[in-house]
């Protein structure tokens, strides 16, 4: 029986070895790596509320399709009428499996343009909501240092606590605090703050659940607790896996206007 | 009867089919009215005057084939835009345009439009130089190259493309001018007639602007070819076809003079490139136009006009010059705010003597904007300044979404001509003019 119990413990020794080695990076890596599917499309509404009330919405369509070295996303506007047929492209070039750097382009329907943007303009807010281009796509682990600063309760599920400072200090979000849920490694909740060092928004994720064996957070709410705004985003249909063509994920497509 | 018969069953089978896809319909009503500053001369006109109302409606047949129509009613109570319409009332200022009506096949690596189409050219804002596809609608006031001022060419566009490569070819068979502001009613043909009546004393009189009769040798053709790399997105263009505004005018008759306005071709290889370097973009046209028309300047008197007209009538022949033009851009758009400056320049290669322009002839733009309160409202400002002479212009312009459906808008233009014009008293009432226009859009 004693040796039953030393072998145990030889055993399952690697195991706490390696939960107590777990950094920081470790977390956020994996949670950069879980599964999302080789191919994405969520039917999504964003809806925006002011601090006095008022309510606006944006029915978007997010496309994303993994290629070799290079992972594309295509956000496509549906209403309201005034946006509907806007459509911003992504590629996000990979390295060593991180995000290395990214192309954008926006097309704007009104002027039958395709405008190449910055890459600066991942930081900006997307279409006036407190949601920026680079909370919906992908930042990848490269741009930030983590710390594993502690773990902690975060929307009734256990989850690591994860210090991320930005290796630009120059970036509008210079740090950012996650939690990281230890069951299935989805971010759980944020915390983003400015270049003062002051709360600026807090995301919180809920409705996660797993659609076709992958784990997905069905809705995400971005509160700016400097200005009370805030914008929620709830996926309507999340379909992965299915067949996306890869000329869907080129500017030549979004140049030609069509809407589906 | 029998052809009335024969529409509505022809409608009656079609129609349901239709409505049995899968189609998508928006539209907008939209109102606008304009004044010039208090205080300018002329200031009793009006600007502008409209009301529009716009209609999409995309149908969907199958995966791989969309039809797609956009049409624009328009009540233009100051008839000014009535050589704009396909087809309106007799007093002009009810009519119908339509934009766009087309057939879309799209397959993994080609696709064919066939129909009425806009297609936008280059990468540059108001000025660019390889714009030179589709006509334009220049009867608003001010006379701005906006968005709304596309018309469609009525064209087969076929298109392929691989990886990060595409290449589009057009085929126009039915070619379409610009509009120019010259329909009878509108401030700026009162101001020909009445100058060219007045001091040339009646004895030339406008006449028309030409138009290109559809046959095979009068086609036209455009190709554009791409490429979207890693920091940089690169563009070839070529074109042969006519010019969407006529560069020459020639005289005919004798007492009156009647000055007309034909087509000539337009000739041009281009390319456009727009690259990442950090927070910028850059952009950057250029635009070679083979045998461009040049008239040559007319620096004479009226009474000299008049006798060299009848009597020697080949000194107002239009000369060919190849011309290379090129516009540079720089764009900056950090957080909410979006500057873009831009250099433009033409060259006139070969000798300019004796005709209406200068060998080399440059302009800058400025242009600034800034979203507000959850891009509910943006302001914007612009201006153009050509370094000849000082010309310059400049627009200032607020829109506000006052709910998702309702976008209200209010601009102001003035511009400043410090060019020495012959002295004609109605050209100098608006060598410094300008005006203020307020809109109100649904959309639906």
């Amino acid at each position: 029986m004693k040796k039953l119990a030393v072998l145990g413990c030889i055993l399952l020794l690697p195991f706490f070895a390696f939960g107590e080695d777990l950094t920081g990076y470790d977390i956020a890596k994996a949670s950069y790596n879980v599964d999302s599917g080789k191919t994405a499309h969520y039917e999504a509404v964003m809806t925006l509320y002011s601090k006095k009330g008022g309510v606006r919405t944006r029915e978007i369509s997010l496309r994303k399709k993994q290629f070799e070295g290079v992972k594309k996303s295509l956000i496509t506007f549906s209403a309201p009428k005034d946006v509907a047929g806007v459509a911003y492209l992504a590629f996000d070039f990979k390295e060593n499996g991180d995000v290395k750097e990214s192309e954008n382009w926006l097309y704007m329907p009104a002027v039958k343009k395709v405008r190449r943007i910055s890459g600066n303009a991942r930081q900006d807010e997307f279409m006036g909501s407190d949601f920026t281009y680079e909370d919906i796509a992908d930042r990848g682990v490269s741009k930030d240092d983590f710390t594993l600063i502690g773990e902690e309760n975060a929307e009734n599920s256990e989850c690591w606590k994860i210090d991320c400072l930005a290796k630009d200090q120059g970036e509008k979000i210079p740090r950012r605090i996650l939690w990281i849920r230890k069951d299935n490694y989805l971010m759980q909740k944020a915390e983003l703050y400015d270049q003062r060092g002051e709360l600026q928004r807090v995301l919180v994720c809920s409705d996660i659940k797993e659609v076709d064996g992958i784990w997905t957070i069905h809705k995400m709410v971005m509160t700016n607790v400097q200005n009370g705004h805030s914008s929620e985003l709830e996926m309507k249909s999340v379909r992965y896996n299915i067949d996306l063509a890869d000329n869907l994920f080129t500017v030549a497509s979004l140049e030609r206007g069509l809407k589906k | 009867m029998k052809k009335s018969i024969f529409a509505v069953l022809l409608a009656a089978c079609v129609l349901p089919s239709i409505f049995a896809l899968e189609t998508q319909f928006s539209g907008s009503i939209s109102a606008e009215a304009g004044r010039p500053f208090p205080n300018v001369k002329h200031d009793d006109l009006f600007t502008s005057a409209t009301v529009k109302a716009d209609g999409e409606l995309y149908v969907y047949a199958s995966k791989d084939i969309t039809f797609f129509g956009k049409c624009q009613t328009v009540y233009d109570k100051l008839a000014y835009q009535s050589d704009a319409f396909d087809a309106s009332t007799s007093d002009g200022q009810f009519g119908l345009i339509l934009k766009e009506a087309w057939l879309d096949f799209t397959s993994d690596w080609w696709a064919l439009r066939v129909g009425r189409q806009i297609n936008s050219w280059g990468k540059a804002d108001v000025i660019s130089v390889l714009d030179v596809l589709c006509p334009k609608n220049y009867t608003a006031l001010p006379l701005l190259n906006t968005s709304d001022a596309y018309l469609g060419i009525d064209a087969a566009r076929l298109s392929a493309s691989y990886d990060v490569y595409s290449v589009d070819f057009y085929w126009i068979p039915f070619v379409r001018s610009s509009v120019l502001p010259l329909s009878k009613k509108h401030p700026v043909r009162k101001i020909i007639d009445e100058e060219v009546a007045d001091d040339l004393n009646g004895y030339v009189q406008i006449g028309k602007v030409g138009e290109i009769e559809p046959s095979v040798d009068n086609c036209e053709y455009g190709f554009k070819a791409r490429a979207y790399w890693k920091y940089a997105d690169v563009s070839v263009y070529g074109f042969y076809g006519w010019d969407r505004v006529p560069q020459e005018y020639v005289f005919n008759g004798v007492l009156p003079i009647i000055v007309d306005f034909p087509h000539n071709r337009t000739k041009m290889l281009g390319a456009d490139a727009s690259i990442s370097v950090k927070e910028f973009v850059v952009r950057l046209e250029g635009a070679y136009f083979f045998d461009s028309t040049l008239m040559p300047t007319l620096d004479l008197s009226s009474s000299e006009i008049i006798k060299t007209l009848i009597y020697e009538p080949e000194k107002f022949h239009a000369e060919k010059r190849d011309i290379a033009s090129s516009v540079f851009g720089l764009d900056w758009m950090p957080g909410s705010w979006i500057f873009s400056a831009q250099y433009g320049a033409n060259l006139v290669l070969g000798d300019v003597e004796g005709l209406a322009c200068d060998k080399y002839e440059h302009l800058a733009t400025l242009a600034v904007s800034k979203r507000l309160f959850r891009d509910t409202l943006v302001l914007g400002a612009a201006g153009i300044l050509y370094f000849k002479d000082w010309n310059n212009a400049f627009i200032l312009s607020a829109s506000y979404n006052a709910s998702d459906d309702f976008v209200l808008s209010l601009s102001g233009f003035y511009y400043n001509i410090l060019t020495e014009l012959p002295e004609l008293p109605l050209f100098e009432d608006y060598t410094h003019w300008g005006g203020i226009t307020a809109g109100i859009k649904y959309s639906f």
